[in-house]
């Protein structure tokens, strides 16, 4: 579903992602973790698009993102951290935009089922300034899901949301992916994403230090208890001053 | 284009008139759209009063022949000018969050992305050309002709922005700079063996006049002639032509513009960051530029050191505000020189100007403008409501004064009279000028808040705050300058001495800078940090 290949993003001489290769199969949630400024956000917005890579490959669906970025982005759908939705347009027109944008026929139903399963159909004529910040959230993981993507992409989605917002968006992630979709998550909150995620993939300035089923990581990492927490994977991994060898899928 | 964007286009009047709705709601709403109703009116008003009294003294035949005369000679170039600006600054075009979040990562290509910006921008062109239309009337072949063919400008000068700047993104910085010189330099070489030609033209004015005449400036300006042609037609057989032609040139710079792949979306997602990060995308400058810790100020000292220090590590921001008016202001003052006894006379607009061309540009930056965002920070800090206000305002009087100062100096220096009694009683007199006028824009930013313009943001509710701002400012430094003149009169007419009722005036002129910081803080304090901020 996506392949990252050697990847490289190099800002002004400021290297942000390093030759980074990873890989993402169907029906997986793969979460995305690392340090600030370890490259995520900028992983992400080149997959998505909207950024271009310096060097290396990232192909979405087998499209290429440079070469096929129509098709690529087709297959995409990129909730970013800050939910920046049109202050003045309604719920309901943003889902309207969305459907234009990428071209869906007959959207209404799935729209109105998913402002449903996201607990804001009461608010679907409210403007997007009336909302609040999780409210404004669950839009824009609704406006993401509307085409059926194939790979969904969430840049810290739990900032803002309540615990039932968290709940849900983490069911949406779970059905996703029993559907056959792949899903890449970042978030800072490891003790949560531990239980949405069955991968993860660990940066640290830019370079990949470690990736694999939390067992795999453990057994990367021999310091560390058999049962270690995510969280204590996260330490020992970025906190190495040389990224462990790792094997990538 | 893309039926999602095509949605867009079609909400945005929908968005503004919601906007606009929800703002009428409120008192403080309704004070806002009174006080640009009250601009609108002062300026389009005065336009029309002038224009009746020059009908009723029967000589409004002749002005309005010299007025389009005028226009028909300086328009060309005056057009030129900002379009080789335009060329010369354009950067990559920027997008609103919610768009760079809603269209980056669409399937659309970015033909399509370009095209709806295009459209954005031609929408609000015929706004702004309404805008131009009512302040200039007597410019104008006739009402609607001059609309449309304002229309045809705002498009061009719009159209020519993004054209330039999907240019300047197709190469490195270092080679796009390397072709502004390059074109720059060319365009100087041509021209300046006309401007010599024109030396025996006598005094500057005339000069000009020839020089905008001669066949190396007709020939520059000769794509903007259509434009002034339609702009000062006055029936529609003589608007049709060029306007067709100047509509030609808008459709042909737009699809060439449209025809270039280059990977812009990278720079504009940059203008962005700077957009959010540093209001009017300034660039700090690195260097471990500092400042003493400003004990004196109390609580004040260490928000007022914040912004002086950001401000002197952003030298560009200074750069602009200090330039262009003293350039402006010398000028007049070099156009002025030499004329005889009475030269110190002569010079006093030039040096009026450079104390009131800074107030009208002057856009704050590093104050409350600055801190939009910062404003829960600054609530919650264990400073009291005036000290903030007073950390905030100084160094944006500090920016003004100095922008004021060298202005007047300069035009001094070049009008050869660098009077010291002159230079001290400005010394005397700015400080606390400055300071007014940058507690009155703040006390309106606080009231009115609006996020820093930049191209593609905001359209016309920020461009209605701007103006209001601007009118602020003025009205503020008119009211100043107004009770200072009346003290001093009084003060010198009772008194009988010249230096009494400077005294008294400049007394006074401190005097108020307390009451301006009062309503600073005031508005401060009742500034509500839930209220969204239009973007």
């Amino acid at each position: 579903m996506l392949l990252v290949r050697e990847l490289s993003k190099v800002y002004g001489g400021r290297v942000a992602v390093d030759r980074l290769t990873f890989r993402i199969r169907p029906g997986e949630v793969v979460g995305l973790v690392g340090p600030n400024g370890a490259g995520k956000t900028t992983t992400m917005r080149v997959i998505a698009g909207i950024l271009a890579p310096s060097a290396g490959g990232v192909e979405v669906d087998g499209h290429d993102v440079v070469r096929s970025p129509i098709e690529a982005k087709r297959a995409v759908a990129f909730v970013a951290d800050d939910p920046a939705l049109f202050p003045q347009l309604t719920v309901w027109e943003h889902l309207e935009l969305v459907a234009g944008l990428y071209r869906v026929a007959g959207w209404e139903d799935r729209g109105r089922s998913l402002l449903a399963d996201l607990q804001i159909a009461d608010r679907r004529d409210s403007l997007a300034d009336e909302l609040s910040r999780g409210m404004r959230q669950k839009v824009a993981v609704a406006c993401a899901l509307l085409h059926r993507p194939k790979l969904w992409m969430l840049d810290e989605p739990l900032s803002g949301l309540d615990p039932r917002g968290i709940r849900t968006l983490f069911d949406a992630i779970a059905r996703h992916a029993a559907e056959g979709g792949a899903v890449l998550l970042s978030s800072h909150l490891l003790s949560q994403i531990e239980r949405a995620c069955s991968r993860f993939v660990i940066l640290s300035g830019g370079r990949l230090v470690l990736e694999g089923s939390p067992d795999e990581l453990r057994a990367r990492l021999p310091d560390l208890r058999g049962d270690a927490s995510l969280e204590e994977i996260f330490f020992q991994a970025t906190e190495a001053r040389e990224p462990p060898t790792t094997g990538t899928a | 284009m893309n039926p999602g964007l095509i949605h867009l286009l079609k909400k945005a009047p929908v968005a503004r008139l919601r906007f606009a709705r929800r703002r009428l709601r409120g008192t403080k709403g309704l004070l806002q759209v009174a006080g640009l109703a009250l601009v609108l009116l002062l300026m389009v008003g005065g336009n029309l009063a002038s224009m009746a009294a020059l009908r009723l003294s029967g000589r409004w035949e002749a002005q309005a022949a010299a007025d389009l005369a005028s226009t028909r000679r300086w328009g060309p170039v005056l057009l030129t000018i900002v379009l080789l600006t335009v060329a010369a600054t354009a950067r990559a075009p920027t997008f609103r969050p919610a768009e760079v979040a809603f269209l980056f990562p669409a399937p659309v290509p970015r033909r399509d992305l370009l095209a709806y910006q295009m459209a954005s921008r031609l929408g609000l062109a015929l706004l702004t050309a309404l805008w131009l239309t009512l302040l200039l009337p007597q410019r104008l072949g006739g009402p609607i002709t001059g609309w449309l063919g304002l229309s045809l400008v705002v498009a061009m000068a719009e159209v020519s922005k993004v054209a330039a700047g999907i240019a300047a993104t197709a190469v490195p910085d270092r080679t796009a700079l390397g072709a502004r010189v390059a074109a720059g330099t060319a365009i100087a070489l041509v021209l300046a063996p006309a401007w010599r030609g024109t030396a025996g033209a006598g005094p500057l004015q005339e000069r000009l006049a020839t020089f905008a005449g001669t066949g190396a400036v007709r020939v520059l300006t000769a794509p903007a002639r259509p434009f002034i042609d339609a702009v000062t037609a006055t029936d529609l057989r003589a608007f049709l032509p060029p306007a067709l032609l100047s509509a030609a040139i808008v459709a042909g710079l737009g699809g060439l513009a449209l025809t270039w792949d280059f990977p812009w979306t990278e720079g504009a997602l940059g203008r962005r960051r700077e957009g959010r990060a540093k209001p009017e995308g300034r660039r700090p400058a690195r260097g471990g530029y500092s400042l003493p810790h400003l004990p004196f100020l109390g609580g004040a000292g260490p928000l007022a050191r914040r912004q002086l220090v950001e401000l002197g590590r952003t030298p560009r921001a200074l750069l602009a505000p200090v330039i262009v008016p003293a350039a402006m202001a010398c000028s007049l003052a070099w156009a002025l020189r030499g004329a005889g006894p009475t030269a110190l006379a002569a010079l006093s607009p030039p040096v009026v100007m450079a104390i009131l061309l800074p107030v009208l540009m002057h856009r704050g930056g590093f104050d409350f403008h600055r801190d939009l965002d910062r404003m829960a920070w600054l609530k919650s800090l264990p400073v009291p409501a005036g000290a903030v206000a007073a950390g905030q305002v100084l160094p944006s009087a500090a920016a003004l004064l100095l922008t004021q100062g060298v202005g007047a100096a300069a035009t001094l220096a070049v009008g050869d009279r660098l009077a010291p009694e002159v230079l001290a009683a400005l010394a005397v007199v700015l400080p606390p000028l400055a300071f007014v006028v940058a507690a009155t824009d703040n006390a309106v930013f606080l009231l009115v808040p609006y996020r820093p313009p930049s191209p593609g943001d905001g359209g016309l509710p920020v461009r209605g705050r701007l103006m209001l701002h601007a009118f602020a400012r003025m009205a503020s430094l008119g009211a100043v300058l107004g009770s200072a003149a009346l003290a001093g009169a009084v003060a010198g007419w009772s008194t009988g001495s010249t230096v009494a009722g400077f005294a008294a005036a400049t007394a006074w002129l401190y005097a108020l800078c307390v009451p301006a910081l009062w309503v600073v803080t005031e508005m401060f304090r009742r500034f509500d940090v839930t209220t969204d901020v239009p973007f």
